[in-house]
């Protein structure tokens, strides 16, 4: 279902964004692109190193907060790679130890006891034991099509207009390929054609939905335009998070919500930013 | 090898001495120090301008052999840097952009010099006088046994030659000596020598 049948008020609409280290980048990413390019009132609650329910649970709570004001909200998600998993922590001697590791506890609210614990492709301390012992690459796809299934359902009984991104071809590649930086498997959707999880993926309809599948990264491979680099690995810079953005988002809110930067003004940014940050 | 053969390293973080930092570990200048009297100032974090006085400091014809590692024209030179003054390895560093927006999401004073870099600083400019500084650099060493390094695609800045990158061999470990691992130090290290060994003999 095309979530944008309805055109946006004119008023100032809240935007939620929530992503991973995609969209939660040291440099200029998609979503800082997206808040140059339009006027809103924009929360982003994204952060390196988060799962896919993370990344929804966020965005949903953030959303859920605004839920009593009369302006617009539409939540644009960026999910990541099933191999990339979130633990949900809330004893305290663990939120204390886990507090002191490179990635630490992220709460939905400041008031909760426990939060998500989101590594990456990174399996420190007691997630190294899971990973080599009973991670499940199937349980795994098939959580985020339960998140996904979720997200959808939360927003439309809310009236919440919401987009789905993948920053890759999720449904194809996991972070450990993509972190060979050689190919970029985009088309065979290999982890949803399983006998475990098809039933789900079409149960769910997903292959009706708005949602680009290639991602991010898919589309850039596509494209012969840069997506891996052997200093950052898999995270595009600013140029490449740009050419997205022009073909794959902007078109679809340049007519929904108020352009506050053109293309001239964001053409210089760009190309600063993807300098400043190539060179270092 | 020849202990009694003096080498001169300078340069920023990928030629610099990490060992003050993380005692146990090599980089491979510390490996070069294994086979020659090694002089290294290079500092992490700082920019060509630094590098230029580095060599500008130093009696170069003191030296049997010259090592350079050159880096970006977008560091911006302070003689005290708000964040890594008394950082026992960072502390002559210059202002580094990503640095900088990193440190300002915890530091906001350190705002004014992201807008600097986001509005106000001029990458032509930055490029135009980073090349001058090579050149100088150039000039000064012209006569001299030298190999300049570099770790970034260089191929749009002042052309040293000869010069040798090692771009890719980055290391995203923060603790990896020189941003290289121990594997590719080691290779680093030989390539280097072989250099120095050939000139000399």
């Amino acid at each position: 279902m095309n979530n944008f049948e309805t055109t946006l008020s004119n008023t100032l609409t809240n935007v939620v964004i929530s992503g991973a280290s995609n969209t939660d980048g040291p440099w200029p990413t998609w979503a800082d692109l997206f808040q140059e390019r339009y006027s809103g009132n924009f929360y982003n609650v994204s952060k390196k190193g988060l799962g896919n329910e993370a990344i929804i649970n966020l965005a949903l709570h953030q959303a859920w907060q605004l839920k009593d004001q009369a302006n617009d909200t539409v939540i644009l998600v960026m999910l990541t790679n099933i191999d990339k998993w979130d633990w949900y922590v809330d004893r305290p001697d663990l939120v204390g130890k886990f507090a002191k590791e490179k990635h630490t506890i992220t709460k939905l609210a400041q008031n909760h006891c426990g939060g998500y614990w989101g590594t990456g492709r990174w399996f420190p301390l007691e997630k190294q034991l899971y990973q080599d012992n009973f991670y499940s690459e199937n349980y795994s796809v098939r959580h985020t099509l339960q998140m996904i299934g979720l997200f959808q359902q939360v927003c439309t009984a809310n009236g919440w207009k919401y987009q789905i991104l993948f920053d890759s071809p999720i449904w194809s590649t996991t972070n450990a390929e993509l972190d060979l930086g050689t190919t970029v498997d985009y088309t065979s959707n290999r982890l949803i054609n399983t006998p475990e999880n098809q039933w789900l993926y079409q149960s769910l309809h997903l292959k009706d939905a708005d949602i680009y599948s290639p991602g991010l990264v898919g589309f850039l491979y596509k494209n012969n335009l840069p997506w891996f680099s052997h200093k950052y690995g898999p995270h595009p810079g600013t140029q490449s998070h740009y050419e997205f953005v022009k073909e794959k988002i902007f078109p679809q809110y340049d007519s929904q919500l108020a352009v506050r930067q053109d293309f001239d003004w964001l053409d210089t940014f760009v190309h600063k930013m993807d300098q400043l940050w190539t060179l270092e | 090898m020849s202990n009694n053969k003096n080498v001169l390293i300078c340069g920023d973080s990928f030629a610099a001495d990490w060992s003050s930092k993380y005692p146990t570990k090599l980089g491979w200048p510390n490996l070069l120090a294994k086979d020659f009297t090694i002089t290294n100032l290079a500092q992490a974090g700082c920019s060509e301008y630094r590098i230029w006085q580095q060599i500008k400091s130093a009696q170069l014809d003191q030296f049997d052999y010259i090592i350079i590692s050159h880096t970006s024209p977008y560091r911006l030179f302070v003689r005290n840097h708000p964040v890594h003054t008394k950082d026992v390895l960072h502390h002559s560093s210059d202002l580094i952009y990503n640095d900088i927006k990193d440190h300002a999401k915890s530091n906001q004073q350190l705002n004014s010099i992201v807008d600097y870099f986001e509005n106000y600083v001029d990458l032509d400019y930055l490029a135009d006088i980073h090349y001058l500084i090579c050149q100088e650099i150039d000039q000064l060493t012209a006569t001299l046994p030298v190999l300049h390094l570099t770790n970034m695609d260089w191929h749009k800045f002042y052309q040293f030659d000869p010069m040798i990158t090692f771009e890719k061999f980055y290391s995203t470990d923060p603790t990896a000596m020189n941003h290289y691992s121990d594997r590719d130090n080691y290779i680093i290290y030989e390539q280097l020598r072989d250099h120095i060994v050939e000139y000399l003999n």
